[in-house]
């Protein structure tokens, strides 16, 4: 430890230094002694040899005091010039051993520097082991020893005998501590800065019990100020230089300027961006970074700037150095000097043309998906945890709805009750184990009729594979499904009409054979002519029979052709007639012709129109119990020919009368009726009357009542005045 | 002489079968329906009935339910070319079941049907066995 400075030791360059300030100082002390010596009531002169020894004795201390204010004088003025802090606590620390003449000392500073639950960490130290310097690190703000405590109570905490301690406890870690290194007296005064804040501890400790001297705390309480100063300064440094590279490693532009708009500051990031380097700009106005056509709102933010209020993520334009224009996002703050006073502005600018281009390219993409889902005929939604989250304008449309009311839960209300359970305890089941939905479902339209839907739907996964929720799509199939039967029925008729076709070209052939048999074994004449008879009309019958199927064939090869030319309605009347008297007759029916007056003459296939009526007169026959009644009637009105036949058969039901002319159609459940015929009678009338230019229609009033079958056929407008 | 009751809805087809039967020596009466055939056999009753299944509808099978449970010592010969709902099979089989003794399939030739009508007529079964 450093001893005592010898007063005596006046010689050297030191020596003379320290003299031409001491002298001063010790002559004015010596002049106030004497003064005080000059006006005592004490009896002086038998005090003078103790006198002198005082004397003596106040020229040591002021010797020493001087020497002391000359310590802190010399570490003032290197706190000034001197860069390097750590020396500069080494020097604080050694003063502080002279000023205190101990034997050990130490600074620590607070930290964290701000905030609770810190401590304190050593800076420096004189006279400590280095097992005691590595204990003393670190400092725990509620360590049980002087400076934890002088930390946490902001006063200054002197122990002047630690083998008797007053304030620390003994036996804890620390007080063993200062026993193991020799410490008997320790003091730890805080250090506090200029606006009071306590930034750290100072602390001396003595091999010796010993209190410090009100004199020696008082210097000490000036180094400390100094200390304090110092950790201070250190910090502002360190936030500064910490400041400084933010800026500096910033991505972003910062800018500082001036009222005028003038550049006072420009970091790498302006450069990177503007492509300006910093002496480049400083000094010039901001304006050269602004495009012409948008130079007046530096004008704006300036007036803004002035009321001192800030602009925010503003999004502009500004130019580049090479003339290129790129987006930005500005944030001006007004800066203020130390009275508050609006002095420039800090303007830090964020490029924002790769955000830009990402939000056009985002809302390009989105504007596809969207034409892309609502263009689409099919019902498409996106379902997520809580149930449906999106569906396109179709669904909506479909549904008559918003997606309020589809959202979540809400579209199972279009399911038809009786397929809810079905078909949503279906998809459930399915997204449990994510796997490819398909169902099929009524789904109520905003028209109220309920559609059948087909529903496809696949499981959504994030790239982790949890499930996000479900996407699909749903068709309306009524149409479909409407197709579908009508052709699953005309192929069950085409199924029946071939099971018929064979059982009606194989009816003849039992008689025709019978016959034969006659032929060959009978000799008598009678038997044999009315063989022969059998075979007339049963081979006639096949050969009806062919016929029709042919021209079911020509028909559905809309291969049937009409040769018109004028022709006698009688005539055509009367070859109907003809053909079909023979079952007429079987079923001993009543045939009533009504003719009108005069001949009527139309333009048509003879042939053809004959055949329409004999099939009406066939089926009347037919689908009247024997001995029935039939009447024909031929009429003209309105231009046209009507022809029409009427009994008082079987009737028809009504839901019958729809599919009358299709082909193969045939009634069933008819009692009595004559057999054969392949069903295609009224199919072949109603084509060969449409080739004819005119109408068939059917009426009865249903069954057991009859029935009417009425064919018009257009007059020619040229005949019509003739005839 | 045994006299035999054809039941079908096609003229031809009764008269062709009359005039063969009758020269094979049998007495045949003729029905156009199952109604008029049942008439007839109550005037005066046949050995066997001869009956189409399809005259209209399946009349023929009502005729031979009627005949079983009012005629049952009447032998029953049911014959058919089928319709245009069900092939003659199935009715063939269904006549079985409603108590023909024998089915023909139209057409069929002479021999067969005089073969037919030989066994049926041979081989009466008694009468209380004889109902479905």
């Amino acid at each position: 430890m450093s001893s005592r400075p010898d007063f005596h030791a006046s010689d050297g360059e030191a020596g003379s230094v320290i003299d031409v300030t001491k002298r001063g100082q010790a002559e004015q002390a010596t002049a106030k002694l004497a003064t005080i010596v000059e006006t005592s009531d004490d009896a002086i002169i038998s005090k003078s040899k103790r006198t002198e020894e005082a004397l003596w004795r106040s020229e040591a201390l002021l010797q020493a005091e001087l020497a002391d204010t000359k310590l802190l004088q010399d570490i003032s003025s290197e706190l000034v010039s001197e860069g390097d802090v750590d020396a500069l606590y080494e020097k604080i620390v050694a003063a502080a051993v002279t000023i205190m003449r101990s034997d050990f000392a130490s600074m620590q500073r607070v930290y964290p520097e701000r905030g609770t639950g810190g401590g304190l960490r050593l800076l420096a130290f004189r006279g400590f082991n280095s097992e005691a310097a590595k204990f003393w690190e670190r400092v725990r703000a509620d360590a049980d020893c002087t400076c934890g405590i002088a930390l946490r109570s902001g006063i200054r905490i002197i122990e002047p005998d630690v083998a008797r301690p007053e304030i620390v406890t003994p036996g804890s870690p620390h007080h063993s501590m200062y026993l193991q290194n020799g410490i008997a007296a320790v003091q730890s005064t805080p250090l506090r800065s200029r606006s009071g804040e306590l930034v750290g501890i100072i602390s001396t400790c003595w091999r010796q019990p010993h209190r410090p001297s009100e004199r020696d705390l008082r210097l000490l309480d000036i180094l400390a100020r100094q200390a304090a100063d110092l950790i201070e300064r250190n910090r502002a440094e360190q936030a500064l230089a910490r400041l400084a590279a933010i800026v500096e490693t910033s991505d972003d532009a910062i800018i500082s300027k001036d009222l005028n708009g003038i550049i006072i500051t420009w970091n790498r990031g302006a450069e990177r961006l503007f492509g300006y380097r910093a002496q480049e700009t400083i000094g010039l106005p901001v304006t050269i970074l602004i495009p012409p056509d948008r130079i007046d709102e530096e004008a704006t933010i300036l007036a803004r700037i002035r009321r001192g209020e800030r602009v925010n993520h503003y999004e502009t334009i500004r130019r580049r150095k090479d003339g290129t224009l790129v987006d930005v996002s500005l944030s001006v703050s007004p800066v203020a000097d130390g009275k508050g006073k609006v002095v420039g502005a800090s303007k830090i600018a964020r490029d924002i043309s790769e955000r830009k281009r990402f939000d056009e390219e985002l809302r390009a993409s989105e504007a596809h998906f969207r034409t892309l889902c609502d263009s689409t005929p099919a019902l498409i939604w996106i379902s997520g945890p809580s149930g449906c989250e999106f569906v396109n304008r179709s669904y909506l449309d479909f549904f008559g709805a918003s997606l309020d009311d589809v959202r979540g839960s809400g579209w199972v209300r279009y399911v038809h009750p009786e397929d809810r359970e079905r078909y949503v305890g279906g998809f459930l089941a399915t997204t449990v184990r994510r796997a490819f939905f398909e169902g099929e479902c009524r789904f109520r339209r905003a028209d109220g009729i309920y559609r059948q839907t087909k529903t496809v739907g696949v499981a959504r996964l994030s790239p982790a594979g949890d499930l996000l929720g479900y996407v699909g799509s749903t068709y309306d199939i009524t149409d479909v499904k409407e197709a579908e039967t009508v052709l699953r029925e005309a192929d069950r008729r085409k199924d029946e009409f071939l099971a018929m076709l064979s059982h009606e070209l194989r009816n003849p052939l039992a008689p025709i054979r019978h016959a034969v048999t006659l032929l060959q074994e009978a000799d008598d004449g009678e038997i044999r002519r009315r063989a022969c008879a059998i075979l007339d009309r049963q081979t006639e019958h096949m050969t009806r029979l062919v016929e029709d199927l042919l021209d079911i064939s020509r028909i559905s090869r809309g291969d049937i052709n009409v040769r018109k030319q004028e022709v006698d309605l009688a005539a055509v009347v009367q070859a109907a007639i003809e053909t079909s008297h023979p079952l007429v007759e079987a079923r001993a029916h009543r045939l009533d012709i009504t003719l009108p007056g005069t001949p009527v003459s139309v333009f048509a296939d003879h042939q053809r129109l004959a055949q329409v009526v004999s099939n009406l007169l066939n089926n009347a026959a037919k689908y009247t119990p024997r001995g029935g009644r039939i009447g024909l009637e031929v009429s003209r009105a309105d231009g046209a020919v009507s022809i029409s036949v009427r009994d008082n058969g079987f009737g028809i039901p009504a839901d019958e009368l729809p599919r009358l002319f299709g082909m193969f159609a045939q009634l069933d459940g008819t009692r009595g009726r004559a057999p054969g015929g392949l069903g295609v009678g009224l199919a072949l009338a109603r084509q060969l009357v449409e080739l004819h230019g005119g109408t068939i229609e059917a009426r009865s009033d249903g069954p057991g009542r009859g029935s009417e079958f009425t064919v018009r056929i257009p007059l020619p407008g040229t005949e019509s005045a003739s005839v | 002489v045994t006299r035999l009751l054809i039941a079908d809805d096609d003229t031809d087809m009764r008269q062709s079968m009359q005039l063969l039967l009758e020269r094979a020596g049998y007495e045949v009466g003729l029905a156009g329906d199952g109604a008029v055939a049942l008439e007839l056999q109550r005037e005066r009753p046949f050995d066997v009935l001869i009956t189409d299944i399809f005259m209209g509808e399946a009349d023929g099978l009502r005729a031979i339910e009627n005949f079983r449970r009012e005629f049952p010592a009447t032998r029953i010969i049911a014959m058919s070319g089928g319709s245009g709902r069900l092939q003659s099979k199935g009715y063939l089989a269904a006549a079985g079941v409603a108590g023909a003794d024998a089915t023909l399939r139209k057409p069929f030739a002479m021999a067969t049907l005089l073969e037919a009508l030989g066994q049926v007529t041979n081989t009466a079964a008694p009468p209380s066995q004889a109902a479905p």
